[in-house]
């Protein structure tokens, strides 16, 4: 612990010698007390929590609907070869294509207000789905053959064999989809600009030259990605215990 | 009552069953050097394997104990019994019998001793109760002498009246079981 503080002084004093060295006022790089001073503006206004929530919310609702699709098609992936074949060349273009370009194309298809939900869905879709087939692949097969012998029902078989099997490699994608989704949504939001998110703000900051604010919302983006991410670790890893039946040692 | 007729299985230019034609009515024991093809008869009669040629007729639902434990780690031992339909006291009750302390029961098969999980897995297949058929492979591996004792009575008691294949090398547990020797 004392390490990671010492570490992190270290670098926030790089930080602020750079920004001084820099000068115009923290105009090219704001020093670690203006971003904090940007923050401590923002923190009381209403017009950052609408933002904040009205991105969080969109993301959210991007990252579920990645989970259950990229569930959903890595299941349906791994036991036909067919589905497969479709599935795979789309995961492989989502994974190659450029969030700009996407956001250019899905601005013809969906209102700006929504971008971050198709963004962030499409660009978290490919890890889940990959997490899946991991997941799958590494189920124990002797488990299921013992499922087979004994007849055990389909709900006893996913309860006690497929979701442990499945569960360390999804969780792992679903952390790592967490922070790719708020990466991804709040880029589609910057270049489609929907009114109340953090996107724009970031945008809106950005062209008013107000460099520490522009640092303030990605200190932002940066610790609601973190935090969320602990707490999809921290609600999967409950999730699973419980469903599964663990009993600890 | 089980008939195998004429089973032939390969795995690649190994041929591991040669026609084999047997007949289980009721509870046996199957011997033979290893690499003879047991637990190859066991996978075939169990489904999780065809033979290549022959028959096999008189297989109803089965319960079985595996090379392996196969018990769910994160479960307990009474947890894993109790999967299989079998009555979650009876579990307890037995594997009591088999020297579990009340702190074994509530452990994770994770954290069990192998002799433990074993016993565990034999009792996931005794006390199965939807079960007509046992198929036994090698039941009593890393249990002393006396737990072997204690689980051949165990077994025969728990079989009752049901077809059973019990395959081991030991010929003391054999002769413990009592029932006729199949040899292959």
């Amino acid at each position: 612990m004392r390490t990671k503080l010492a570490a992190l002084a270290f670098w926030l004093i790089v930080w602020h010698l750079a920004a001084m060295a820099l000068g115009h006022g923290g105009l090219f790089l704001a020093t670690p007390g203006q971003t904090l001073g940007a923050l401590a503006a923002l923190l009381p206004t209403a017009g950052f929590w609408r933002r904040v929530l009205f991105t969080a919310g969109r993301i959210l609702l991007g990252f579920v609907l990645a989970v259950v699709t990229g569930v959903a098609l890595g299941a349906l992936s791994s036991r036909w070869r067919a589905a497969r074949a479709l599935v795979e060349p789309v995961m492989q273009l989502i994974r190659a294509m450029p969030v700009a370009s996407f956001v250019i194309l899905a601005l013809l298809w969906v209102r700006s207000a929504n971008l971050s939900v198709v963004v962030s869905f499409t660009h978290v879709l490919p890890v889940i789905y990959a997490g899946t087939l991991t997941g799958i692949a590494d189920t124990d097969r002797q488990l299921l053959e013992m499922a087979r012998v004994y007849r055990l029902p389909l709900s006893k078989t996913l309860r006690v064999i497929w979701l442990p099997g499945v569960f360390p490699a999804l969780s792992e994608s679903c952390i790592a989809a967490m922070g790719m989704c708020w990466k991804s949504g709040v880029s589609a939001e910057v270049i489609g600009l929907p009114d109340w998110s953090v996107g724009d703000a970031l945008y809106r900051a950005k062209i008013t030259l107000a460099t520490p604010e522009v640092f303030a919302w990605t200190l932002v983006i940066v610790v609601a990605s973190a935090l969320l991410s602990h707490l999809a670790a921290r609600g999967l890893r409950a999730a699973k215990s419980r469903l599964c039946g663990e009993v600890t040692a | 009552m089980i008939t195998a007729r004429s089973l032939y299985k390969s795995f690649g230019e190994t041929q591991v069953l040669r026609g084999l034609t047997l007949t289980v009515n009721g509870p046996a024991v199957l011997m033979g050097p290893s690499g003879c093809g047991k637990t190859t008869l066991l996978r075939i009669l169990m489904g999780l394997e065809t033979a290549d040629a022959g028959t096999v007729q008189g297989m109803g639902r089965v319960a079985a104990v595996f090379q392996e434990d196969r018990l769910c780690p994160q479960l307990t031992a009474p947890g894993n019994i109790a999967l299989t339909g079998a009555d979650a006291a009876a579990a307890v009750r037995e594997l009591e019998a088999l020297g579990f302390s009340p702190e074994d029961l509530h452990r994770p098969a994770a954290a069990l001793s192998g002799g433990q999980r074993r016993r565990a897995a034999l009792l996931r297949a005794l006390l199965c109760r939807n079960a007509d058929t046992l198929l036994l492979d090698e039941p009593f591996t890393g249990m002393d002498e006396t737990l072997v004792e204690q689980a051949a009575a165990a077994t025969v008691r728990l079989t009752s009246g049901r077809d059973a294949l019990l395959v081991t090398h030991d010929p003391r547990a054999a002769a413990l079981l009592g029932w006729p020797v199949l040899h292959l």
